[in-house]
């Protein structure tokens, strides 16, 4: 199952939903059940992950990648699902275009924490997410080869728009090493704007959609509604960054990269997104889901953004790489 | 998050009664207990990691940048030596020091299982070799084309050199043969980590002492244990390293 990109989250909120729908989740486990605690948690210590120094290693063209089609794709999507689709909740909307256009599960509990959407939206979203994943980490490498693509490219591609990290290094792997260098770093690039989109809907959510008629919204109000975790995994990491450039790029890869992150927070993350899953998995009301899911709507728009993030990073992978900067790519 | 988290402010901006704002924030609310939470888990990483440099990491570094360097002032492209430098300097990684392997150990997650869900969390050394067996054969196998690629991108390198580089089609060439190297290794190195195959009890990674607690033995009965077998509470509950631990438990239900 693991190999079809069935992983952890699955099985988590799988297993917490089958106890909740069937005999029901036991009174001394619900006040364990602290979902959001778990994921912001997590977040900041997902925060040690983002290294600028890497980031700069890949240069321009990465960060053309990630930072102008990630923002581009979740707005349209937000777009077209609150004008065309009629998206009965906005929460979910949004939801489901972080994860379909940012990184999947992770993205998708920042944004849904930030504008405060229900857990069945949530566990909606996260579930589109690990379905789309496991269908492009298996389908995308074997189309790349068809097509003749080349490994930086087709690395490139799969890093803008395969959901989890984890399956994105896998689907490069596949392909070589030039391709999984590129897709793992591109992913990591985008990684940065969960703390960015995170913070931009929770400014949007206060300052348009949550907002009274007829009242302003002052710089104080916004910085209380400012989920403050967002704070945490942006220090973080800038502090990890420092780090990481203090000690220089091979002694950071030693201590860090391959110490105190594979070896610590990245493990200690993975637990915390793992009891999460189970939360969700245990607060998680099967009717109330399908209630949401009535039309078939959340899929038609997790589709629709996803098929328009593969166009659109396609296009500008192809130029980042080979037109604007080749010396760069020739570099890899 | 709270329900107090959930409130909305009021058009005045001061917020619903009870609502939590200001320096209280800081201890009373759901945010700030996650940063605080991921700080120490950070820190401690931090501590664990940072004190304890793998021996000789320094010369280790300036060895493989020297050899980086030489070759990249030499050649026009990156070499086979060139690649063998930065493999070196990638092997050397706090988490293949023993203290990062104890606390992997501790926080890995439960491992994969093919036909018995108990494997993720049991693993005995029959199973293990089991498993390495099947490993080998393909090891073998990506083991020898990876020798053999690299053996090819050495020839074609050698002959690029010969013409001083000058010749760009056999620079091509042998850019071509070390990229097939290189996923040829890769390929050979992910086989070979199968190939390590060991007995596991994922409960309890460090210690016999949680091996009597996952078959819910008692503490005198794991001392007793402990003390006729010499096993101390530091070593491995791997079946490798202590193989009478299961045939006692069995004999004391038994």
């Amino acid at each position: 199952m693991k190999e079809y990109g069935i992983g952890y989250a699955a099985w988590a909120i799988l297993f917490g939903m089958l106890i909740s729908n069937t005999v029901g989740t036991p009174g001394w486990v619900k006040p364990a059940v602290r979902t959001e605690f778990f994921i912001k948690t997590g977040l900041v210590l997902l925060g040690a992950e983002i290294l600028f120094g890497k980031i700069v290693t890949i240069g321009i063209p990465g960060i053309f990648v990630a930072w102008l089609v990630t923002p581009t794709v979740l707005i349209f999507g937000f777009i077209v699902g609150d004008r065309w689709l009629k998206m009965p909740s906005k929460t979910l909307n949004v939801t489901i275009c972080a994860a379909a256009s940012v990184c999947g599960v992770s993205a998708a509990i920042a944004t849904a924490t930030a504008c405060r959407a229900k857990k069945e939206e949530l566990t909606l979203a996260v579930g589109l997410s690990l379905i789309f994943t496991s269908l492009m980490m298996i389908g995308m490498p074997a189309m790349i080869k068809a097509m003749g693509m080349g490994q930086i490219l087709g690395g490139a591609w799969m890093g803008g728009t395969i959901d989890a990290t984890g399956a994105v290094a896998a689907a490069g792997a596949f392909l070589g090493e030039k391709a999984l260098y590129t897709s793992a770093t591109i992913k990591m690039i985008q990684n940065v704007m969960i703390g960015v989109v995170a913070f931009c809907v929770a400014l949007y959510w206060t300052m348009r959609i949550e907002r009274r008629e007829g009242t302003t919204v002052g710089a104080m109000e916004i910085w209380y509604r400012l989920p403050k975790f967002v704070l945490g995994f942006i220090g973080v990491s800038v502090v990890f960054s420092i780090i990481y450039g203090f000690m220089g790029n091979d002694a950071g890869y030693t201590l860090i990269d391959h110490g105190v992150i594979r070896g610590g927070t990245k493990l200690l993350r993975g637990w915390m997104f793992c009891l999460a899953f189970v939360s969700i998995g245990l607060a998680t009301n099967f009717r109330e889901l399908a209630d949401h899911f009535k039309g078939g709507k959340p899929l038609i728009l997790y589709a629709g953004t996803q098929g328009f993030n593969l166009l659109l990073t396609l296009l500008i992978a192809w130029l980042a790489f080979f037109k604007v900067f080749p010396h760069i790519t020739e570099k890899i | 998050m709270t329900a107090k988290d959930h409130q909305q402010p009021d058009a005045t901006g001061a917020g619903e009664p009870g609502e939590i704002r200001g320096w209280p924030e800081l201890l009373h609310t759901e945010d700030y207990w996650a940063i605080w939470l991921g700080l120490i888990l950070i820190v401690a990483a931090l501590i664990v990691y940072l004190p304890r440099p793998p021996a000789g990491l320094e010369a280790s570094l300036d060895a493989a940048n020297t050899t980086m360097r030489r070759e990249e002032a030499r050649a026009p492209l990156r070499t086979v030596a060139w690649y063998e430098a930065l493999d070196a300097k990638a092997r050397l990684k706090g988490t293949g020091e023993p203290h990062g392997k104890t606390l992997m150990r501790l926080l890995a997650k439960p491992h994969g299982w093919e036909n018995n869900p108990l494997h993720s969390l049991l693993g005995d050394e029959a199973r293990a070799a089991e498993l390495r067996a099947a490993a080998e054969a393909s090891y073998a196998g990506k083991a020898a084309t990876a020798a053999a690629a690299k053996n090819a991108a050495q020839a074609i390198e050698a002959l690029a050199r010969a013409s001083r580089f000058d010749v760009e089609s056999l620079n091509e060439a042998a850019r071509t043969e070390i990229a097939a190297w290189r996923d040829a290794r890769s390929a050979a190195s992910s086989a070979a980590k199968k190939t390590r195959a060991a007995a596991y009890i994922t409960s309890c990674r460090v210690s016999p002492w949680c091996a009597c607690a996952w078959h819910y033995c008692s503490a005198s009965a794991c001392a007793s244990w402990a003390s006729r077998s010499g096993a101390s509470p530091g070593g491995s509950c791997s079946s490798s390293r202590s193989p009478s631990w299961r045939t006692w438990l069995r004999n004391r239900h038994s």
